[in-house]
């Protein structure tokens, strides 16, 4: 009998072999937020504002403004902005993200997740200082 | 002794991610929103380097064609939104195990290249991502 165990949630190997690829294009309204939910535990995720419109920031944050905390996440500016036509790379181990559009109109925006194979199961939720505090 | 066994690197050995790759140059120029275009690797990727040449139309690009049966895929990618845009004039680096890739766009032609750092695990290490969620489903 032979027993896989899956790989744990700092299995370094996971981290150090390149993922399989998540990909996805929305289309986020104003004053709308976007939650995108990978199916393992990522090690890289590229972000691209395709919007040419000007004055169309996507901010990036990873937890929702709608959580019992979430207010903290605009108060204390825990979120990044991508600006129109432009892209961020984001090292980070997660199992969502969240997006928002604070903006003058709506945003077309791509999501690529680099993946591990931790399931996703094994990642703990994001919270604290550089979150929600 | 045999030398009927000859070992190659799994899709999982960590080393062959480590080192530089081997690199992987290719490019296609009339890249249109009919017909996907396929750029087939032939070892697993570490990285991949796309740059979109055109000066005004963007592409898009998936682990899948952009439609259900193109290149004998079953799942295209377009049904559930699963390409990247990347608009006129900008580039983007994956990093990612894949052996092809697949390149259209919305509307309209445009130019663009490709550059893949490749591991030394052959191509058919690599499993099919046909119908994975996030590819094509």
């Amino acid at each position: 009998m032979s027993i896989y165990k899956r790989p744990g949630l700092r299995h370094m190997g996971s981290y150090q072999v390149s993922g399989y690829p998540f990909l996805r294009t929305y289309d986020l309204a104003q004053n709308v937020e976007q939650k995108v939910e990978f199916i393992n535990v990522t090690k890289q995720i590229v972000i691209s504002n395709s919007t040419t419109a000007t004055n169309r920031d996507l901010r990036v944050h990873f937890l929702s403004t709608g959580s019992v905390s979430g207010g903290q996440i605009i108060t204390n500016k825990h979120f990044y902005n991508v600006p129109n036509n432009s892209t961020l790379t984001i090292d980070a181990k997660c199992k969502e993200i969240y997006f928002s559009n604070a903006s003058g109109g709506s945003i077309i925006f791509s999501v690529f997740a680099s993946q591990t194979h931790v399931m996703t199961g094994s990642m703990y939720a994001l919270t604290g200082s550089g979150i929600d505090e | 002794m045999s030398l009927s066994n000859v070992y190659t690197a799994g899709l999982n050995n960590v080393g062959s991610y480590q080192v530089a790759g081997k690199p992987y140059i290719s490019g296609s120029s009339g890249v249109n929103a009919s017909t996907s275009e396929k750029f087939s690797f032939p070892n697993v990727t570490k990285t991949v380097l796309i740059k979109n040449i055109d000066n005004s139309t963007a592409v898009r690009i998936g682990f899948a064609p952009r439609a259900d049966s193109e290149h004998g895929i079953v799942n295209g990618a377009n049904d559930n939104n699963n390409y990247f845009i990347l608009n006129a004039g900008k580039e983007i680096k994956f990093n990612v195990k894949c052996k092809e890739l697949f390149i259209w766009t919305g509307s309209g032609t445009s130019d663009v290249q490709v550059y893949a750092e490749l591991t030394d695990i052959p191509a058919a290490r690599m499993y099919s991502l046909d119908g994975i969620i996030g590819v094509g489903s």
